[in-house]
């Protein structure tokens, strides 16, 4: 037995592991077969393995796995490059957007004398979790920057 | 970028998966090189040739 595909067969392996943990826990917690939360875990372990035994599938079929590269050409590549791209510079945007609202409420909450202690409390530590992830963006961007510039 | 892979395809009574095959690309990207909407790579362009 050949791995052709060593990432797309690990991968595989990976989802039906999930999907198996998934069908562990559910089976050790009987009482809640009924729930809706259930069914949805449920759902979820059989898309698991269904993915997982196609990707361990076409991992070990040589016909496959050429067909997978192929696919993978690099036209695919370039658009999955631009699409990550403007996912990202969206996120950050939003995540910008977000931040400076949040200034703005913690503002006017502070200087009105509308100033409720729980609610300053609550929209510093929203504040806080939200301008991490533009911070974080801004050191990953000059990082990759760096690295690319060297590489390139 | 202009180009005439379309019509030499035909000329060689060809398909665009068996060019894709041939060239080991998918059938979309012949499909957006024959439309002009894809640049190819240097060695895509020269693999076609």
């Amino acid at each position: 037995m050949k791995i052709y595909n060593k990432k797309g067969f690990w991968s595989g392996i990976f989802f039906l592991l999930v999907a198996v943990a998934y069908i562990i826990l559910l089976i050790n917690d009987p009482h809640d077969m009924n729930t809706v939360s259930n069914v949805k875990s449920i759902f979820f372990a059989i898309l698991c393995v269904l993915f997982g035994v196609s990707q361990v599938y076409r991992g070990l079929d040589s016909k496959r796995t050429k067909e997978d590269e192929q696919n993978d050409d690099e036209r695919k590549k370039l658009v999955t490059l631009k699409a990550e791209s403007t996912a990202f510079r969206i996120t950050f945007n939003i995540f910008l957007v977000l931040t400076a609202l949040l200034i703005l409420a913690i503002g006017v909450t502070k200087y009105n004398g509308l100033m409720d202690v729980t609610i300053y409390n609550s929209l510093l530590g929203i504040f806080v979790g939200v301008a991490i992830v533009p911070s974080i963006m801004v050191i990953a961007i000059i990082g990759a920057n760096i690295y690319h510039d060297k590489r390139t | 970028m202009q180009n005439k892979i379309k019509e030499l395809r035909i000329s060689k009574n060809m398909t665009q998966q068996q060019l894709a095959d041939l060239v080991s690309v998918s059938n979309r990207t012949i499909i957006s090189l024959e439309k002009e909407q894809y640049n190819p790579s240097i060695m895509l362009a020269y693999r076609i040739s």
